[in-house]
């Protein structure tokens, strides 16, 4: 019956490789030839993406039905070490395989919605190569089983990240946020070093499938891997101490925040989390757990105050990531990958909506512009929007759908996830508090209840900011009143991956009972691999559910009246300050960081300066020696030598006039030396 | 009969007049006769002292030096042109590619 599926083993694994490949073969046609291509060639990168997930559907049911495709080949083989030092290994099984589907299909649904999204923007020739890069590394991300390949494909994507967020280079913050991205992903592929560098010696390979066998006891070392590891997930999933780069990175075309820093590229931490879970001891774990929910309730906070529509989404993105940490921290990493399956559908799909908004924002400007009336606004300021839910009615309700998922309304997949993951966190605190005997473990549920109440009253707050109330931007530019500017429809580009994400955001691709996240199919396929307890209290999700609901009512409250003015700041209190500006993390960062560095710099030059005096000094000792040496060898030396020359010249220039040159001359030499022996003779006979 | 030594006294006054020219004169051609004024010098001391022992092979031997001067002259003469040919003169003071 199944006939459509892939039996054969080796071509599951030839297919999942013909999966990432092919994105990778886009790139180099539209790198190498993108100009000739009609319309720059985005039609081919899509539609490569869109064999690429076709491939990703087919080989997801194969796999869900049981089997697992593995391949390794032997790269590097060196005398001395065992055959499996170095290998390529590719390994496709449900964890590779959902992650594959995901990554295409929002990948697929972005190269869609940035056809239209980029339409005659600056270097659209340049965008689809670099999309089309990135799907390729985080397929090979996904695919790799090798913890070194893993490694560069984990730099591939951290680089094809920050081409993507400095894609308009010509902005200045643009750029600073590319740079400020990538340094702090360095910090974190720092970890990630480390820990190869810890398992080569303890294991001599970087197989995963080989790693598993030789990591038995955990041991001060292998725990010291974990934690680097976990320190370059950390980085990449943007996680306290390092998300700051993530609010930045938004300086992004926005369907790349949505598929990179959204939806995949950051969940790309918890996927290797999960693939690792094996050597991650009960400390890494608690380290986790407690990392995740500093960072979400860190994260949470400030996205109450951002003006910015997509930093609102970034900071709640953190935020859902802490939720994974905590899942993976709580030892049940199905329920992180779970949130990170549905995180990823209603996350993107926010950010779509998002983008949605912003582009309506910009063709208002564009309108304006061509009848005369030229204003420079912030397409991106909430504060100039409202009422849009009459203007863009389909965005309105992808947005509301979303929303309320990400918030973890029931019947929604947000839902399912999020509940599994507070279980999990309760349960281990349970556990954990009563192995210890301490309560600090309650800490992680108690964070991620207080975090789900205000996830629930930033969303209303940009809900209402962005579709309620007055359109705002009206009172900023009158002229908008009279204008007729209604004439924006919305485009099947975008519309289409909109109603797709907003589909995937409710119960029923996931669950078929929508309370109930132990029975979804995700979770009991998974936990036949990680086998992790899955009984959750009752009164977890009506706690959360009540918190949600209490978010939103807070939230209506709160900002259903509030006029906010972009103009005029309004007298800031402390606490606004505060998180508006993120706690100040950047601001501690350069007092800890940059400041020290430029004093260490500065005291560096100083010495350096020193040293050079010295250098200097030394050098002028050689000069006056040099000087004396020289004079030596001219006067002393080189007089001897002359004067031995000189004498050999003297003596030579007493004889060398005989030698005239004149045949006459040597004729009357000759006859006197002739006359002189006859007269000699003549005389010795007598 | 005129003595000997009146002819040896000739012989003499030619071979110092040969040796003057050869020194003295700068033509090369010049000095080329001096040598032949020598041999001829010695041409008559030969004949002369053949006179004196009443044998013939003095006198034989002045043929073939008159033969051989011939010759001689022949080569010389040859060289002076060559050496005239490179060096556009026959001035023996110019002539000093030998000076060491």
């Amino acid at each position: 019956m199944n006939s459509y599926l892939i039996t054969d083993l080796d071509n599951l694994v030839y297919c999942s490789l013909a999966t990432a490949l092919l994105p990778f073969c886009a790139f180099l046609i539209l790198f190498f030839g993108g100009k000739q291509l009609p319309r720059k060639g985005d039609w081919l990168a899509a539609s490569f993406i869109g064999i690429s997930f076709v491939l990703s559907v087919v080989i997801f049911f194969s796999v869900w039905e049981g089997r697992t495709g593995v391949a390794s080949i032997r790269w590097i083989s060196l005398a001395g070490l065992p055959d499996n030092a170095f290998t390529i290994s590719v390994r496709v099984d449900k964890l590779s395989s959902f992650m594959m589907l995901t990554v295409c299909l929002i990948s697929l649904l972005v190269h869609l919605y940035s056809m239209e999204y980029m339409k005659g923007k600056l270097n659209y020739t340049r965008y689809f190569p670099y999309l089309s890069v990135f799907t390729f590394a985080m397929l090979g991300l996904i695919l790799s089983d090798n913890l070194l390949i893993t490694f560069m494909f984990w730099e591939l994507v951290g680089f094809t990240s920050y081409l993507l967020i400095g894609f308009w280079f010509t902005k200045e913050v643009a750029v600073k946020a590319s740079k400020k991205a990538f340094l702090f992903n360095r910090i974190g592929d720092l970890g990630f070093i480390l820990a190869l560098m810890i398992l080569w010696s303890l294991a001599g390979t970087f197989d995963l499938q080989f790693l598993k066998g030789s990591i038995e006891e955990p041991s001060f070392w292998v725990t010291l891997a974990g934690l680097g590891i976990v320190l370059a997930c950390i980085g990449k999933s943007a996680q306290f101490p390092l998300y700051v780069w993530l609010p930045d990175a938004m300086e992004g075309p926005t369907p790349v925040s949505a598929l990179i820093h959204a939806a995949t590229m950051v969940a790309a931490g918890i996927y290797l989390l999960a693939k690792v879970t094996f050597m991650l001891g009960e400390d890494v774990l608690t380290t986790i757990a407690m990392v995740g929910a500093t960072t979400m309730l860190m994260s949470a906070l400030p996205a109450l105050f951002q003006n910015d529509i997509k930093k609102v989404l970034a900071y709640s993105t953190i935020s859902q990531l802490g939720y994974m940490f905590v899942g993976i921290g709580a030892g049940v990493p199905e329920a992180a990958l779970f949130h990170l399956f549905t995180h990823a559908f209603f996350k993107a799909g926010l950010f779509l909506s998002a983008g949605a908004v912003i582009h309506y924002m910009h063709e208002i400007k564009h309108v304006l512009f061509h009848e005369g009336v030229y204003n420079d606004f912030d397409a991106q300021d909430m504060r100039f929007m409202g009422g849009l839910k009459t203007k863009l009615p389909l965005v309105f309700i992808v947005f509301v759908v979303c929303a309320a998922s990400l918030v973890g309304l029931p019947l929604l997949s947000g839902f399912l996830s999020k509940e599994a993951i507070i279980g999990a966190a309760y349960n281990w605190a349970e556990a954990s508090g009563s192995a210890h005997n301490s309560i600090v473990y309650y800490l992680v549920p108690l964070s991620c209840f207080i975090t789900a109440f205000f996830t629930a009253l930033y969303m209303t707050r940009q809900l209402i900011m962005l579709f309620f109330g007055d359109f705002r931007l009206e009172n900023h530019i009158p002229y908008l009143r009279t204008a007729k500017h209604d004439h924006h429809h919305q485009s099947l580009l975008i519309s289409l991956p909109l109603v797709v994400l907003c589909g995937l955001s409710v119960f029923i691709p996931f669950s078929w009972n929508p309370f109930s996240p132990q029975s979804s199919w995700f979770i009991q396929a998974l936990n036949q691999i990680f086998e992790s307890n899955l009984e959750f209290s009752h009164g977890v999700t009506y706690t959360t559910v009540a918190l949600a609901l209490a978010g939103i009512a807070a939230g209506v409250l709160m900002y259903r009246n509030k006029v906010v003015v972009a103009e005029k700041e309004e007298k800031v209190s402390y606490v606004t300050e505060l998180l508006g500006k993120n706690w100040y993390l950047e601001k501690i960062y350069y007092h800890i960081m940059v400041v020290p560095g430029f004093r260490l710099a500065f005291y560096t030059t100083k010495i350096d300066f020193v040293i050079d005096k010295l250098l200097d000094g030394i050098a002028v000792v050689y000069v006056v020696l040099s000087h004396i040496v020289a004079w030596f060898d001219k006067s002393v030396i080189d007089g001897l030598v002359r004067l031995v020359a000189g004498i050999a010249a003297f003596i030579s220039g007493l004889f060398k006039n005989i030698q005239s040159g004149r045949v006459q001359q040597y004729f009357a030499y000759t006859l006197a030396t002739v006359l002189l022996l006859i007269y000699l003779f003549f005389n010795w006979m007598n | 009969m005129i003595p000997s030594t009146h002819f040896l006294i000739v012989a003499a006054f030619l071979f110092a007049m040969g040796i003057m020219i050869l020194i003295v004169k700068r033509n090369a051609i010049a000095a080329l006769m001096g040598i032949e004024l020598m041999l001829n010098a010695v041409n008559i001391n030969l004949v002369v002292f053949s006179n004196l022992n009443r044998q013939i092979d003095g006198q034989m031997f002045v043929i073939f030096v008159i033969v051989v001067a011939v010759a001689e002259a022949a080569v010389g003469l040859a060289l002076l042109l060559q050496v005239y040919k490179n060096y556009r003169t026959s001035d023996l003071d110019k002539i000093t590619k030998l000076k060491g």
